[in-house]
């Protein structure tokens, strides 16, 4: 090799020394928020967690253009826990003890995330039930370290018993649900805020998860005179219901747990969707869509067009909320994440302040008292239908 | 009550057409394939997929969907169970190999299909509701209950009056006996693992036109036809649909007349009394172990 090349060799190496050091001084200014992601990764609850993934990685990418060489990167630390709570507190201690995460986002099961909630209050780390509605949550006391980004439970039991009882006038209404950590616990509190309301439920059945007959259950109600059914289990499981109720000619409404909404009713369903009723958001009924529920739809098509979350064509039904919820709570941890410049100690203290946050589902406020980003003037009852959820009456009740 | 049992009939007929497919089976080779439910669901899948998102003719996909299930049913008995055969590993081997087999399907399944639920899609009926002497049917359910049926007078045509029957039948007394006769034992062993898995996938097909197809659709239905065959006695094609009709009628009425919420755990105690009355099963015979 001759001294003319291998000087010209040097003087490369040299400039790309240069440029990688300069390089590095720049990355090196981004302090890397860590978020931990942790859900079930396969089994039947793993389309919430590839839901929230897409929309926290759509999220951490938008965040992270933003930010580049302006002081932060985020970057997301995900955990299987296949639907598992030894496996869920495992994968939490790790992104506690291990990852250092600033925050966690999940377990998506409300089983899994409950046994979690220990671990993450011992270490006084900001944890998110993005998907999780189990009422206990935050009532009825505010769990300190835990804020929820998702329909609670409470809320759709009080509002459906409420416009059923009270507005509907319905007096013989029978219960039926899936035999889950889901289903058993809604169900429960919807008998209970019925009574509240002066109305006992005349039947309380109950059935397995993917069970195709339910003729018996359906027969004790039928018996039983029920002028209106409540169901509250998965949405493939709802539509077995409904699907019984027309084999048995029983032509009187169902309402149902907001699952409702989901691709799997339809998919039964089809055009069999008729008198079933639910409690949502209405900021993505057909007729009632926010500007942010659009603009976030339209980004989601644009990154990931016509999946399953989206839904066919250009139009899309009630599927997003599950990706909504997580972009939402990612958006607001990220936001006070930059506020506290990253410092996990202080991450509860400062979500606890959020105020007037613009969420694509509603403008999310916290209060020591109150961990729910979405309240109940979010949620009104909708007419699902063959046709896709379209708004029925912005009932509060 | 006419309600009730022909519900009953309709849910059973499937646990019936399950412990059929792990009674041809168990005949010839005394073993109990757990990877059953995965085959079902094989069939089940790969049938609705083709015919919802490739817009394949029902003509085409029904056999497609019951040949893997053949295919993999066989590389099940080529590779997790005849290597086990007269190596002393006992019962204990094949009950592993064939769960773990189950496991893997189930996981390759998930790989390959993802979480998505397919829609039902129809091709066996439209879901109308008929009315016969006042018990609402629906179409599905006479299907369903037609088809274990005619399934089950198929089998014993062919166990009666076929060369392969007649084969299976010498296999399934004495392998030794066979094989001296001129028997290619171990290809009726591998013929037997075809028509299981073969029949599971019916069984698949026919759920997928009542209930969302996904690959965790054969857990439950797997371990409900194994106890339908346990009850009815194992090895009895007879006994594994009576057991199948009788563990689908105790769950409806069970349900109806004593609470939804323990339906399982009766046709569960319903088993365990009978096998303690009759160890054998309904049908089944008593095996006398020469020692």
């Amino acid at each position: 090799m001759s001294a003319h090349r291998i000087g010209r060799a040097a003087a490369i190496l040299a400039a790309a020394m240069t440029m990688l050091t300069a390089g590095s001084a720049a990355l090196a200014q981004d302090a890397v928020l860590k978020i931990g992601f942790v859900g079930p990764y396969s089994g039947p609850s793993a389309e919430y967690t590839e839901a929230g993934k897409r929309a926290v990685t759509m999220a951490v990418d938008e965040f992270n253009a933003a930010w580049k060489g302006k002081g932060f990167q985020a970057e997301l630390v995900e955990k299987d826990d296949v639907s598992n709570p030894t496996r869920g507190i495992n994968a939490v201690n790790e992104l506690v003890s291990r990852d250092k995460v600033i925050a966690i986002m999940g377990p998506v099961n409300s089983g899994v995330f409950k046994p979690t909630i220990p671990v993450t209050t011992e270490a006084g780390l900001l944890h998110l039930a993005w998907m999780g509605q189990d009422t206990e949550f935050t009532r009825p006391v505010a769990i300190p370290n835990v804020f929820r980004f998702a329909q609670p439970n409470f809320a759709q039991a009080k509002q459906l018993a409420s416009y059923m009882a009270k507005k509907k006038g319905l007096k013989r209404i029978g219960v039926i649900h899936d035999n889950t950590a889901y289903g058993k616990p809604g169900a429960a509190e919807f008998i209970a805020e019925l009574k509240a309301l002066g109305v006992d439920a005349v039947g309380d059945e109950s059935f397995n998860q993917r069970d195709t007959d339910l003729t018996a259950q359906l027969m004790k109600l039928k018996q039983a005179n029920a002028d209106s059914i409540l169901v509250w289990a998965i949405g493939n499981d709802q539509a077995t219901v409904k699907r019984g109720m027309l084999k048995l000619g029983m032509d009187v409404p169902l309402y149902g747990a907001n699952s409702m909404v989901s691709l799997g009713f339809w998919t039964v369903l089809g055009d069999m969707a008729k008198n079933t009723y639910t409690t949502y958001f209405d900021t993505y009924a057909m007729d009632t869509r926010t500007p942010n529920a659009n603009a976030f739809a339209q980004k989601y098509f644009k990154r990931y067009g016509n999946d399953k979350y989206y839904g066919p064509g250009k139009d899309p039904y009630f599927y997003l909320v599950a990706p909504a919820q997580a972009y939402d709570a990612i958006n607001a941890t990220l936001k006070v994440a930059v506020e506290v410049k990253g410092d996990p100690k202080k991450m509860v203290a400062a979500m606890q302040a959020l105020r007037d946050f613009p969420g694509v589902l509603g403008t999310v406020s916290f209060t020591p008292e109150n961990h729910d980003a979405y309240g109940t003037a979010s949620f009104s009852i909708l007419d699902v239908g063959p046709q896709g959820p379209r708004l029925l009456e912005t009932y509060k009740y | 009550m006419l309600q009730l049992l022909v519900s009953g009939l309709a849910v059973g007929s499937i646990y019936a057409l399950v412990a059929l497919s792990y009674n041809a089976i168990f005949r010839t080779s005394q073993v109990v394939n757990f990877a059953q439910g995965e085959l079902l669901m094989i069939g089940g899948l790969l049938t609705v997929g083709l015919y919802t998102w490739f817009g394949m003719s029902i003509w085409l996909v029904f056999p497609l969907g019951v040949g893997l299930a053949v295919v993999v049913g066989l590389l099940i008995e080529r590779l997790a169970v005849r290597p086990l055969h007269g190596k002393g590993a006992g019962a204990h081997g094949w009950i592993v190999t064939t769960m773990g087999t189950g496991i893997i399907i189930r996981a390759a399944a998930f790989i390959a299909w993802g979480s998505r639920d397919a829609p039902m899609p129809k091709y066996l009926g439209g879901g109308r509701v008929v009315h016969i002497a006042g018990v609402a049917v629906s179409e599905d359910e006479i299907l369903v209950i037609v088809a274990v049926l005619a399934i089950l007078a198929l089998l014993e045509l062919v166990n009666r009056y076929t060369i392969l029957g007649k084969a299976l039948r010498a296999t399934a007394c004495d392998q030794e006996m066979a094989r001296l006769v001129g028997i290619p034992a171990p290809r009726m062993v591998a013929a037997s693992f075809a028509l299981g898995s073969g029949l599971a996938a019916i069984g698949g097909i026919l759920l997928t036109n009542v209930a969302v197809s996904s690959p965790y659709m054969g857990i439950d239905i797997g371990l409900k036809g194994f106890a339908a065959a346990a009850l009815g006695g194992l090895g009895s094609p007879l006994g594994g649909v009576l057991g199948g009709l009788i563990i689908g009628v105790a769950e409806v009425l069970g349900a109806f007349y004593v609470s939804s919420a323990i339906k399982d755990a009766i046709a569960l105690v319903l088993l365990f009394a009978l096998l303690m009355l009759r160890p054998a099963g309904l049908l089944g015979r008593d095996v006398i172990e020469k020692v």
